[in-house]
């Protein structure tokens, strides 16, 4: 059985897992979470009663959903650069088509989405309850992450096309992140579940039953986010063949 | 017709008096004994909430029953259903006389009494406690003449007067816990076994109050059960000049009054004198449940678990880099990255489980206060949470002496026999507190010089006591751990401040802080010198089973060393 990958994600994924950069920024990741669990485990945390292991793993879910959020659009736009990895604009100028661009962008967001959640299985594991109960929870709440950072991550792409002063893009890129952690905190009932942390957090304890909803409008960006990464190509391209 | 059968009950409750609260016959199973109770829920049928108080019961049985008696209340507010079993021997048609200890959280909510041969269950009683019996605290009245103290306290009061027997004084001090005060008129030393005139003690060095009515020529002053009371030079000067004379007594104190408060002609110098005494506000313990507040509410785990946690994160953190490489090497490699993650997710959870089963048990702080250096009394008040982060049975031991009560709700069986335990199913936590008086042979002395001031402590304990320091006027200075005996001049440039309970880590350290802030506050009131320090012993403290016991942490007061000038 072989697994046929889009060639751009094959490319991307090459790259990335062949950077010493990325590794560093990997063990980076797992650290700051093993050190959150360490931290957790001595008594001295653990003298608020009321904060309980139920709200430990939460409060380790969302911490996850800022660095996954974090390293998977920073990766996209650019901010962390990968050795030999291919932008959207030098791919322009290869033989591939828009929607194979654009989706092989997507595809490689939502994998390294999920490596980065995979890699945080041990102390994931360390922290959380092991009883059969609190399993579908907590698969529940890594699959909502993975789902909701990938339209984050297309946008980066996106953006990363679309805007060409190096200064402005990630000023623009941190203006989405916050905009979406930060801003949506404030929109009324029942809005405000759009926001990721109150998706992961209901998604972790089932309350409110109808949190899968909240998973539509990122689909939806998901789906925005292609449509102009793919107008990206299209537009660069049709730039040079004027010229 | 049911007019006279309702005035006929009437009577009988009215003749009963209040002594009675509930007769019962048991319904009778076949090959069950027919079993009868008398109970009475507190002194005089009166109950003070939220204290232990006794439950009465005398049983008679037509057939010897070697069982157990177990008297269970319930709360609504948190839900809780808490159950206290004492092992009783009745002998066939012989009334057994049984005090269980109780603590009646509401009070319009039944109390069921049953009686169990092994796990089966012989009889039950339902004893419902009357509204006008809730009272904020009793006044035990042991007299010849039991009438007329009640006009003492006046009507407003909602404390009540009890005229019991000798027979009606339990055998555990922390029964008395809702008692303000003992009056004695009339005393039977025949009528008063030795565990009774322990505890009375007990509850007196702890800080109850005993008044003697003793008018001429007081003979009732030579009874051997007050006699020792009265040995120490009373205090001077007495507030009411000769018709009253206090003896302190450990935190406590007996004081012996002329004039006769059971006289139908009472004098205003009289009703003074007792309205003063009868309603002064009894010594609080030294330590309270704001104990909980510096304990931990969960247990961490080992030392070496947590670093068997840190080695295991060290080595995934070195492993990244063969699993990010083997992702690259195809099937082999994907094979090899999976292989590396699954391991180490398998050792974390593993490690987890470690964690988990390390995490239930008991965090308590145990604190004992010697009350009487000369009787070598302390007592011990052990405050704990007990830790079960994924609910479950639990079961905790003490000495025998020790009474243990849940402070949150839960479902909870108090065993009290060769050792105490305390018994049930909790979520999370659940805060406990237990409490004993016991022998601690520690004593101390000091004499104060232009050098500073010289300490001479004197252990019999048999084991060391740990970092011991000494408090005066707020301030501490440390001792070296002291073995058998210790004898220092204490610098009076050497004396520190005690950290607070904010600034310290480690629950050792905030109940050494807690100590020193209640005895600054205490200091006020009662400027002794005091030994605070760390002993390894069982007494009163929680045991689980597989963690060692908490250390007591031992206040000692120094008395003045014999010759040194005031």
């Amino acid at each position: 059985m072989t697994i046929k990958l889009n060639p751009v994600t094959r490319g991307d994924l090459r790259s990335r897992l062949a950077s010493p950069k990325l590794l560093w920024v990997l063990r980076l990741y797992v650290a700051v979470l093993s050190l959150l669990v360490v931290l957790s485990l001595p008594s001295e945390v653990g003298r608020l009663s009321q904060f309980v292991e139920a709200d430990l793993v939460q409060a380790f879910l969302l911490f996850q959903l800022g660095w996954v959020a974090y390293l998977t659009s920073a990766l996209a736009v650019g901010e962390i650069g990968v050795e030999g990895e291919k932008a959207v604009l030098d791919l322009a100028a290869t033989s591939f088509s828009p929607v194979t661009i654009a989706l092989g962008k997507f595809w490689t967001s939502m994998l390294t989405s999920g490596g980065l959640v995979l890699l945080a299985l041990p102390p994931l594991v360390l922290l959380a309850p092991l009883t059969i109960g609190s399993i579908p929870g907590i698969a529940l709440a890594v699959l909502a992450m993975v789902v909701l950072v990938a339209p984050l991550a297309i946008i980066s792409t996106w953006l990363a096309a679309a805007v060409a002063s190096d200064l402005l893009r990630p000023v623009l890129h941190w203006s989405v992140l916050l905009g979406l952690f930060a801003a949506t905190r404030w929109l009324g009932d029942p809005f405000v579940l759009v926001n990721p942390m109150r998706v992961v957090a209901a998604a972790y304890r089932g309350a409110p039953h109808a949190w899968p909803l909240a998973l539509l409008p990122y689909l939806a960006i998901a789906a925005l986010g292609c449509v102009l990464t793919g107008r990206a190509v299209v537009g660069w391209r049709r730039e040079v063949a004027l010229r | 017709m049911p007019l006279v059968v309702y005035l006929l009950l009437v009577l009988c409750f009215v003749l009963a008096g209040p002594r009675t609260v509930a007769l019962a016959v048991a319904p009778r199973v076949s090959g069950t004994p027919n079993v009868t109770a008398d109970i009475q829920i507190g002194f005089g049928g009166h109950v003070v909430p939220d204290v232990w108080i006794p439950a009465f019961l005398i049983l008679r049985s037509d057939r010897a029953v070697t069982g157990t008696i177990e008297v269970m209340t319930v709360r609504t507010r948190p839900p809780a259903t808490e159950r206290v079993r004492v092992r009783v021997h009745l002998l066939a048609r012989t009334p057994h006389p049984v005090t269980v200890p109780v603590i009646i959280r509401e009070i319009h909510a039944p109390v069921a009494v049953r009686l169990l041969e092994g796990e089966t269950l012989l009889a039950e009683w339902r004893v419902r406690i009357p509204p006008i019996r809730l009272a904020e605290a009793v006044i035990l009245a042991l007299s010849d003449r039991p009438i007329g103290l009640g006009r003492i306290l006046g009507e407003e009061s909602r404390t009540r007067i009890a005229y019991v027997t000798e027979e009606d004084l339990p055998t555990r001090w922390q029964m008395y816990e809702g008692v303000r005060a003992i009056v004695i008129r009339a005393l039977d030393d025949r009528r008063v076994v030795p565990t009774q005139v322990m505890a009375l003690a007990g509850w007196v060095a702890a800080g109850g109050r005993i008044a003697i009515v003793a008018p001429p020529p007081a003979d009732i002053l030579s009874r051997t059960t007050l006699r020792p009371f009265l040995e120490e030079r009373p205090l001077p000067p007495a507030p009411a000049g000769k018709a009253e004379q206090v003896y302190p007594w450990g935190r406590g104190q007996v004081t012996v009054v002329s004039l006769d408060p059971f006289r139908p002609d009472l004098e205003p110098e009289t009703a003074a004198i007792w309205t003063r005494l009868l309603t002064a506000a009894p010594a609080p313990p030294l330590v309270d449940r704001t104990l909980l507040e510096v304990l931990p509410g969960t247990l961490g785990a080992s030392p070496l678990v947590q670093l068997l946690i840190v080695m295991t994160l060290g080595a995934y953190l070195a492993l990244l880099r063969p699993i990010t490489r083997g992702l690259q090497l195809g099937r082999p490699g994907w094979l090899l990255a999976a292989g590396l993650l699954g391991a180490t997710t398998l050792a974390a959870a593993i490690l987890s489980a470690v964690v988990r089963q390390q995490s239930s048990g008991i965090v308590q702080g145990a604190v004992a206060e010697v009350l009487l250096a000369g009787g070598d009394l302390a007592r011990i008040d052990t405050f704990g949470h007990i830790v079960l982060p994924r609910g479950g049975a639990f079961r905790v031991r003490s000495t025998p002496d020790t009474l243990i009560r849940p402070l949150s709700g839960a479902e909870t069986t108090l065993v009290l026999a060769e050792e105490t335990r305390l018994e049930g199913r909790g979520e999370a936590t659940l805060a406990v507190h237990a409490t004993a008086l016991g022998p601690l042979v520690v004593r101390g002395f000091y004499r104060k010089s232009p050098q500073g001031v010289e300490v001479e402590i004197d252990n019999r304990t048999g084991r060391m006591l740990r970092d011991p320091q000494i408090f005066l006027d707020g301030r501490v200075q440390p001792l070296p751990s002291i073995g058998e005996r210790v004898r220092a001049t204490l610098s009076p440039f050497h004396w520190r401040e005690p950290p607070s309970a904010e600034a310290v880590r480690g629950a050792r350290g905030r109940l050494h802080a807690l100590a020193f802030s209640r005895l600054r506050a205490n200091a006020i009131i009662n400027p002794t010198i005091y030994m605070v320090a760390w002993l390894h012993d069982e007494r009163g403290v929680l045991r689980w089973n597989g963690r060692p016991a908490a250390p007591l942490l031992i206040i000692l007061p120094l008395s003045r060393a014999p010759g040194d000038a005031p």
